[in-house]
């Protein structure tokens, strides 16, 4: 196991630096481009690396599977309406029901799933980190948005339009091969509607979704004792 | 898909990233045009010549417009072809723009192979024993997917048979459809429980478990993977001595033709259409090797 613990903290040190240091001397006309997609998909392996040391239920880890194939049913069934889906709103529910690492993996296997549908490709790993870190972020601020419903929906609106907002650096490092500001002012321009219906479509599954859906992962957690609710 | 998707993934992966990196980060038109043509190739292949008109089009719909942007939003290099307003479209960044639309095309390209030929459980093969716990959730995930699916027709089909869904208004349909997700939701949230309790019921988690997987290396798995690594070996030798150096700004640089180059214009043309090359193999195999008995 010791091995193991060297190995990860190797990936993290001196692996990651690695990557990015080595792309740009190697790929000097394309370095952001390489840059940005490595840290997108490295920036995964740290949060994978604790969550698979640390002792977890079976349990656990199958409620997070049916979680993750909800929300991938949920992106596929609302696929015809581009832009509305329900991802952010399940990976919230369960970063605040079962914590930020369950939310992050929630996040990213849906990204990662939903694409063996709709076509991997470069942008797989920017929405795994978007979506993951989405959750994650929701895991630490669990009990302020589950007191509050006002908060819950302020942060699924602003998670929309941070989801759209990177996913149109992506676009133009992945054109340009550099931040380009004009570039990147058009596309968040052109974006604009797509981050409105990001934004209302997370509040809208929000408001439908997280009461009920929460309501149901309570009495889950309660009656077979998960997470903190069994340590009571 | 035939042949290619029958390859080990771990020469597979080797491939993918090896095509797409070189592919994404050399500037160097030959590079790029033939790695477009490698992707459509494989492409062709693995869909078995049923590529669709629509699907053509909007990668050339993608290539014209990457092309025809980038003056707009670039005005570097030396040769202004007209003015706009004062300000300049060049040559030069129009070159960059097609440089830079066959280099995203040849990815996309590549990208949809990639969706063809690895599979889900290529993928948990690759990668399922570095994170153990991860690709747990991940196949379950996938298992649970269909299953969601039916359990949704068979609670709308309860729903139905009560008569709950004779009215006619959007609101009550909505909220009849809200209650049948609910209810497939709590099914699976309860259900889980019960998969985890018959996998820790069959020892999942106990250490010295094997797991079974049908993948095997085969002597054409090696042959695909010690060629990757060859003709990689000799294409990143170029890039990293410069042999493949080219600029569009601020003047376009002649196109590299050193002895280097050249090799590794040609390696790296065996290399992107080497599966395409398994498979034509593959083909002629089953046409002439006709059994005689």
């Amino acid at each position: 196991m010791k091995v193991k613990k060297y190995v990860s903290f190797a990936v993290m040190l001196v692996i990651i630096p690695a990557v990015v240091i080595g792309g740009a001397l190697i790929f000097r006309e394309r370095q952001s481009a390489w840059i940005s997609l490595a840290v997108a998909a490295l920036s995964c392996v740290p949060v994978v690396i604790l969550y698979e040391k640390k002792e977890t239920d079976a349990r656990e880890l199958v409620l997070i599977a049916a979680m993750t194939a909800l929300s991938v049913v949920g992106r596929v069934l609302f696929a015809p309406l581009p832009g509305f889906k329900p991802v952010t709103a399940f990976v919230v529910i369960t970063a605040m029901y079962f914590g930020g690492e369950a939310g992050f993996l929630t996040g990213a296997l849906t990204a990662l799933i939903s694409n063996f549908t709709f076509g991997q490709g470069p942008w797989t790993p920017f929405q795994m980190a978007v979506w993951g870190l989405t959750g994650l972020l929701a895991g630490v601020l669990s009990s302020p948005l589950r007191r509050s419903r006002a908060l819950l929906l302020i942060y699924g609106a602003l998670s929309g339009v941070a989801f759209s907002l990177i996913m149109d650096i992506w676009t133009v490092l992945w054109a340009d091969g550099y931040l380009n500001f004009p570039r990147y002012a058009a596309a968040v321009l052109s974006s604009l509607p797509f981050t409105a219906v990001y934004a209302v479509s997370n509040v809208a599954f929000l408001l439908l979704l997280a009461r009920p859906i929460g309501k149901i992962l309570d009495r889950v957690k309660t009656k077979y004792g998960i997470g903190a609710a069994g340590k009571k | 898909m035939g042949d290619i998707a029958r390859f080990h993934p771990f020469p597979l992966f080797c491939w993918f990233a090896a095509v797409i990196s070189v592919s994404v980060f050399v500037p160097n038109p030959v590079i790029g045009v033939t790695s477009l043509l490698g992707g459509g190739c494989l492409l062709f292949v693995c869909r078995r010549g049923r590529l669709r008109a629509r699907t053509a089009l909007s990668y050339v719909l993608l290539f014209a417009l990457v092309t025809l942007t980038n003056p707009v939003f670039s005005h570097g290099g030396k040769t202004p072809l007209f003015f706009v307003n004062g300000t300049p479209v060049t040559l030069e960044s129009a070159a960059y723009g097609a440089g830079l639309a066959v280099g995203i095309v040849s990815v996309l390209l590549l990208c949809a192979c990639w969706s063809e030929v690895m599979s889900d459980e290529k993928f948990m093969y690759l990668f399922g024993r570095a994170a153990p716990k991860l690709s747990v959730i991940l196949s379950a995930a996938q298992r649970m997917i269909p299953r969601f699916l039916r359990r949704m027709r068979t609670v709308n089909g309860a729903v139905s048979a009560l008569g709950a869904r004779t009215s006619q208004s959007f609101s009550d349909r909505a909220a009849q459809s809200m209650k049948v997700f609910y209810a497939m939701t709590a099914w699976s949230a309860e259900n889980s429980i019960e998969t985890a309790s018959a996998m820790k019921a069959r020892g999942y988690g106990l250490c010295g478990r094997t797991s079974f997987s049908p993948v095997r290396f085969r002597a054409k798995d090696g042959v695909l993977l010690a060629l990757t690594l060859a003709l990689t070996a000799v294409t990143f030798t170029g890039v990293g001595t410069g042999a493949l150096g080219f600029e569009y700004y601020p003047e376009i640089t002649g196109i590299p033709s050193s002895p280097l180059a050249l090799a590794v214009y040609v390696s790296f043309g065996v290399l992107s259409f080497l599966p395409c090359f398994f498979r034509v193999g593959g083909v002629l195999k089953w046409k002439y090797c006709v059994s005689r008995i």
